[in-house]
C-alpha cells in the first residue's frame, strides 16, 4: 500500500495493480478478467447498475486496464471520486467508491450456485476482445507498432500480446475465468496506490476496511529476459489495401534496463534521439528533411528495446530507414550538440519536477520505478538526469543493436484475398 | 484596471486584465502547484476561410487549410525553431487548430518568464520564407495523409460533407494535399495580419505565479508587439456562407481497410446566440444524450448485451461561432442499419414516455464531480478557461448554469432528433 496524501487535488485516485508473468498460455485470460469483473459485483451486479452509483458518487469512475511490462502482465483497477470538500457533508464517496473498487476484485458476481465468472458477461467480453484484436488495423501506426513487436520477439515472452489471442477464446469460460480470478488474488503482486486530498491514517484504514484479500507471503515472478539481436536485421514489408500512408517501426536490442546503472545514460540518449521536437529525428527527418509528420522513438525499459517510428510515403522508405538509423550513429559518434543535450536535460527535469501535478502519472511512474528498484522521488531522479555525460550517451547508441524493420504499405493493386491477417 | 473572477465553491479565482495593445489576459493562480501553463489563443480557425481584408471591399477566400498551414508556420522565425528555444527552458510547446481557434501553449516550471516572452513574440511575428514553406508543404502533406487513413476521420468528413451543404466545417481542419497547394507567402501573411490581431486573441496563464506580476510582464512587451500588428481600426469581417436548416445529403458510405463497419448519426441543428445560451442549449442537448445512450441507460445495456454496439459508441453536441450546431452519435457495429434503428426506437420512447427526474438528478451530479475533476491540471483549468472565454461564457459560473437547468429544458431538446435532419456516414470494410 502506498499513500501520497496532497490537498491541491480536488479528487482522490486509488489504483490496484495485479501483476503476474505473462505467457502465451495465461496471456489471454488474464486480460479479459479485468473486462467481466467491471460488469459488477454481487451488490451491484450489472454495468448499467454500477454507472448509476457512480453518477451517484458525483461522477465517480472505475477503469480496468491490461498492461505489458516487461515479459509480465499487469491487470489495474482504478477509481477516483471528489474529495469531502467539495462534496455535501456526509457524502462518504471514497468509502463506498472504494467497496465498490475492491468488490470487483475480491467478490465478483457470480453464475448461481457455481465457482463462475457469469457466462453472458464472458460472452459479451469475448466477442469484444475478438474486436479488439481484429479492430488493431484500423489505426495503422499502433499497428505497425504492434506487428514489429510481434516479428522482433516471436520466440520470447514479450511476443506475447498483452490482451492475448483469439484462438484462445473459444476455451475460455466463467469457470476458467474464477479459477484465474483466485489464482492471481492467491499469487500475484498486489499494489495499492491512494493519491490526493486524503489523510494517510485514513485512507489506510478505509483501505484495509474495504480489501479483505488474505495473502501468505510474496509472489515469485519468473522476470524478464533478454536476448541478443540477429547478426543481419531482418526486414519485414506488408502491403495493405487502399493505404495512403505508409508506416515504417524499427526495432532495437538495447543491454540497458530500468536496473542497470546507466539506465540513465539510455533515457538520455532517446531522448536526443527521438522523445521530443528538439530532438534528432524530429529535426532531421521532419523538419530539414520533410520526410514526414511524426518521427519519433520510444523506449521498453524492463526487457531492453528501443523503437523509432515514422510515418511517410512508400517511395521514401530506403532513404528514412536510412536517415533514422544514421541519427542513432551520429549519437554513437558524440555528435550531439550542446544545445541538443541541455534541452534534453531540462526536458527530463520538468517532467520529472512536474511530477507531483498529476496524481494520475505519478501513481503509475512509481509503480514502474519501483518494479526497477528505484524510487519516485523528483529530487533523485533530477539528480540522476544531470550526472548524465555525453560519453554515457555515447555509450548507450553504441551499444543498440537493430533487429527489426518492418514497413507497412500500400498494396500496388486490390487484391482478391486480403494480405494482411489481422494478428492474433 | 484588473478585474477578479472568483468562486468560493470551487475556491477558484481568475484575474483579468488588457494590456495596452489591446491583448486580454487571464490569469489562474494555482497555489502549490510546480507547472506553469501558458496558452495564447487565435479567435481563428478554419472556419474563417472567408473574409474582407483590412482595407479591402471585396471578400477573399482561402483555401482550405491555411489556419492550421500558419501554426505549423509560426513555430518557425528568425533564429530558427521555435520549440529549440522553449526546449532551451526545459519547457515543452505545442499547438493545435481547430475549426474555430488556434492555440499556442507552452508548460514550464523553471524559466516561466521567458517562455511567455517567446510564446507571446513568435505567434504575432511572422517569419515565412518560400524555401520554408515549401518544406512545411511536405510535412502537412503527410499528416493529411495519416488523416486520410483513419477510419473516424473519414467516418466525420463524410458526415460533415452530408449534414452541410455550404458550411466550412465541409472540409478537414488541414486541407487537402492539394488545396494546400494554393498556399503561398503573401496568403499567410494576409491571413496573420488579419486574424492574428490583439483584440481576436487571448492569452490564459494558470500556476503558482501572482497575477500582478505576469500582468505586468505582458505589458511590458505591449508596446513592441504593437509595432507588429495591422490596422486596428478596421473591424474584423469574416463572412460565414449561408447554410439551409436542411441536410445536404442523407448518407455518405465509403470502404476503407477496418475490421467492422463504423457508423456515425448526425442530427443537424439550428444556430443558437453566442455566449450563454450556447452553452445551456449545449449542456441541455449533452445531458439528453446521456439520458438516452449514455453508459447507466438501458439503450447501452441492452444493445451491448446483444452485440450491436460496444464500449466505442459515444454521444455529443458540437455548437461554436460561425452558426454550426449538430448532434453526433455511433460506433461500431457489425450492423449499422440496425444501429440506426435502435437510434430511433429509442427516441420514439423518450417521446411517448418521457425521461426520468431520478436519471437526471445523478446525471447532474456527475457532470458536477466531472467539471470539478478538471481543476486538478494546471493544463486543464488554462484551456478551459480560453474556450469558456471565446465562447462568451463564465467558467466559474459554470455550476450555477448546471444546477438551473431544469428536466423540462432538457426534455424539450428531444426536438433535435428530427427524422428529416438526419445524416448517416458509414465506413465499411473492403
Amino acid at each position: 500500500l502506498h499513500v501520497a496524501p496532497s490537498r491541491k487535488f480536488k479528487t482522490v485516485i486509488v489504483k490496484a495493480f495485479l501483476r503476474t508473468d505473462l505467457t502465451s498460455e495465461t496471456a489471454t485470460e488474464v486480460a479479459t478478467l479485468p473486462y467481466v469483473l467491471r460488469h459488477g459485483t454481487r451488490g451491484v451486479p450489472s454495468k448499467r447498475l454500477l454507472s448509476q452509483a457512480l453518477e451517484s458518487l458525483y461522477g465517480g469512475s472505475l477503469g480496468v486496464d491490461v498492461l505489458k511490462l516487461g515479459e509480465e502482465q499487469v491487470i489495474t483497477f482504478g477509481l477516483q471520486v471528489l474529495g469531502d470538500r467539495y462534496l455535501p457533508k456526509g457524502t462518504d464517496a471514497l468509502r463506498q467508491g472504494l467497496k465498490l473498487l475492491a468488490d470487483l476484485i475480491q467478490d465478483p458476481a457470480l453464475e448461481d450456485g457455481a465457482e463462475a465468472l457469469r457466462r453472458a458477461e464472458v460472452d459479451q467480453e469475448k466477442e469484444k476482445l475478438r474486436r479488439f484484436v481484429a479492430g488493431l488495423i484500423n489505426d495503422k501506426g499502433t499497428y505497425a507498432a504492434h506487428r514489429c513487436v510481434k516479428t522482433l520477439c516471436a520466440d520470447e515472452p514479450y511476443g506475447v500480446f498483452e490482451y492475448g489471442a483469439v484462438e484462445d477464446l473459444d476455451a475460455l469460460d466463467g469457470a476458467k475465468l474464477e479459477a484465474c480470478r483466485r489464482r492471481l488474488l492467491r499469487d500475484a503482486e498486489l499494489d495499492i496506490y491512494v493519491v490526493g486530498p486524503v489523510a494517510a491514517d485514513i485512507a489506510e484504514e478505509l483501505i484495509r476496511e474495504a480489501f479483505r484479500i488474505e495473502r501468505d507471503g510474496a509472489a515469485t515472478l519468473r522476470g524478464t529476459t533478454q536476448h541478443p539481436a540477429p547478426t543481419d536485421p531482418r526486414e519485414v514489408r506488408e502491403a495493405m489495401e487502399g493505404l495512403s500512408q505508409s508506416k515504417l517501426c524499427m526495432g532495437f536490442r538495447s543491454e540497458i534496463r530500468l536496473r542497470d546503472d546507466n539506465f540513465f545514460d539510455q533515457l538520455l540518449m532517446h531522448g536526443v534521439l527521438g522523445g521530443f521536437p528538439h530532438s534528432k529525428l524530429f529535426r532531421n527527418v521532419r523538419e530539414k528533411a520533410g520526410l514526414c509528420y511524426d518521427a519519433s522513438s520510444s523506449m521498453e525499459r524492463f526487457k531492453g528495446l528501443l523503437f523509432i517510428f515514422a510515418g511517410i510515403d512508400a517511395e521514401n522508405f530506403e532513404q528514412t530507414r536510412d536517415l533514422c538509423l544514421e541519427q542513432v550513429a551520429a549519437i554513437a559518434r558524440g555528435e550531439v550538440d550542446d544545445g541538443q543535450l541541455t534541452n534534453t536535460r531540462l526536458s527530463f527535469r520538468r517532467a520529472y519536477q512536474a511530477l507531483l501535478d498529476f496524481p494520475g502519472r505519478m501513481l503509475n511512474l512509481d509503480y514502474l520505478l519501483r518494479l526497477g528498484g528505484r524510487s519516485c522521488n523528483p529530487v533523485d531522479l533530477i539528480a540522476a538526469v544531470d550526472a548524465v555525460t555525453l560519453e554515457g550517451i555515447q555509450a548507450a547508441a553504441a551499444q543498440l543493436r537493430l533487429d527489426t524493420v518492418y514497413f507497412l504499405e500500400p498494396a500496388l493493386e486490390p487484391l482478391d484475398a486480403p494480405v494482411v491477417q489481422a494478428a492474433s | 484596471v484588473t478585474t477578479i473572477r472568483r468562486s468560493d465553491r470551487l475556491d477558484e479565482e481568475v484575474h483579468e486584465s488588457t494590456t495596452s495593445d489591446g491583448l486580454p489576459v487571464h490569469v489562474i493562480p494555482r497555489p502549490g502547484y510546480q507547472s506553469k501553463f501558458a496558452i495564447l489563443v487565435a479567435d481563428y480557425g478554419s472556419v474563417d476561410n472567408t473574409f474582407v481584408p483590412a482595407g479591402a471591399d471585396e471578400t477573399h477566400t482561402a483555401p482550405c487549410g491555411v489556419a492550421h498551414f500558419l501554426e505549423h508556420k509560426l513555430f518557425e522565425d528568425e533564429a530558427g525553431d521555435v520549440f529549440s528555444r522553449f526546449a532551451q527552458h526545459g519547457a515543452s510547446a505545442n499547438a493545435y487548430t481547430y475549426y474555430t481557434e488556434t492555440a499556442y501553449h507552452f508548460s514550464a516550471s523553471e524559466s516561466f518568464d521567458e517562455c511567455l516572452k517567446l510564446l507571446l513574440d513568435f505567434v504575432t511575428t511572422p517569419f515565412f520564407t518560400e524555401k520554408e514553406i515549401e518544406k512545411e508543404r511536405k510535412v502537412i502533406a503527410q499528416e493529411i495523409g495519416m488523416y486520410e487513413d483513419s477510419p473516424d476521420q473519414r467516418a466525420h468528413l463524410n458526415l460533415m460533407r452530408c449534414l452541410f451543404a455550404a458550411h466550412p466545417l465541409r472540409d478537414d481542419i488541414a486541407g487537402t494535399k492539394e488545396s494546400i497547394e494554393l498556399i503561398d507567402k503573401p496568403l499567410l501573411e494576409l491571413c496573420h495580419k488579419t486574424f492574428y490581431r490583439p483584440d481576436n486573441m487571448l492569452l490564459v496563464v494558470s500556476g503558482d505565479l501572482a497575477p500582478s506580476r505576469i500582468l505586468d510582464l505582458v505589458e511590458a512587451g505591449a508596446s513592441e508587439r504593437s509595432q507588429r500588428y495591422g490596422d486596428l481600426d478596421a473591424p474584423l469581417r469574416r463572412v460565414v456562407p449561408a447554410e439551409l436548416p436542411m441536410v445536404h445529403e442523407a448518407r455518405a458510405d465509403a470502404q476503407m481497410k477496418v475490421a467492422l463497419p463504423k457508423l456515425l448519426v448526425g442530427y443537424k441543428d439550428e444556430p443558437v446566440e453566442h455566449g450563454t445560451p450556447r452553452l445551456k442549449r449545449a449542456r441541455a442537448t449533452g445531458f439528453l444524450g446521456e439520458l438516452l445512450f449514455g453508459r447507466a441507460s438501458a439503450f447501452f445495456e441492452t444493445h451491448c448485451a446483444s452485440g450491436l454496439i460496444d464500449d466505442t459508441f459515444s454521444y455529443s453536441y458540437h455548437a461554436g461561432r460561425s452558426g454550426y450546431a449538430y448532434v453526433v452519435l455511433g460506433g461500431e457495429s457489425p450492423d449499422p442499419e440496425g444501429v440506426i434503428a435502435a437510434i430511433e426506437a429509442n427516441i420514439a420512447r423518450a417521446q411517448t414516455e418521457g425521461l426520468d427526474p431520478a436519471d437526471f438528478a445523478r446525471l447532474r451530479n456527475k457532470a458536477y464531480g466531472r467539471f470539478l475533476r478538471a481543476f486538478n491540471s494546471v493544463e486543464q483549468v488554462a484551456c478551459g478557461e480560453a474556450d469558456a472565454t471565446l465562447q462568451g461564457w463564465d467558467l466559474l459560473a459554470y455550476l450555477d448554469l448546471l444546477e438551473s437547468l431544469s428536466l423540462d429544458e432538457v426534455q424539450d431538446r428531444l426536438a433535435v432528433f428530427d427524422p428529416a435532419r438526419r445524416a448517416v456516414s458509414v465506413v465499411r470494410p473492403i
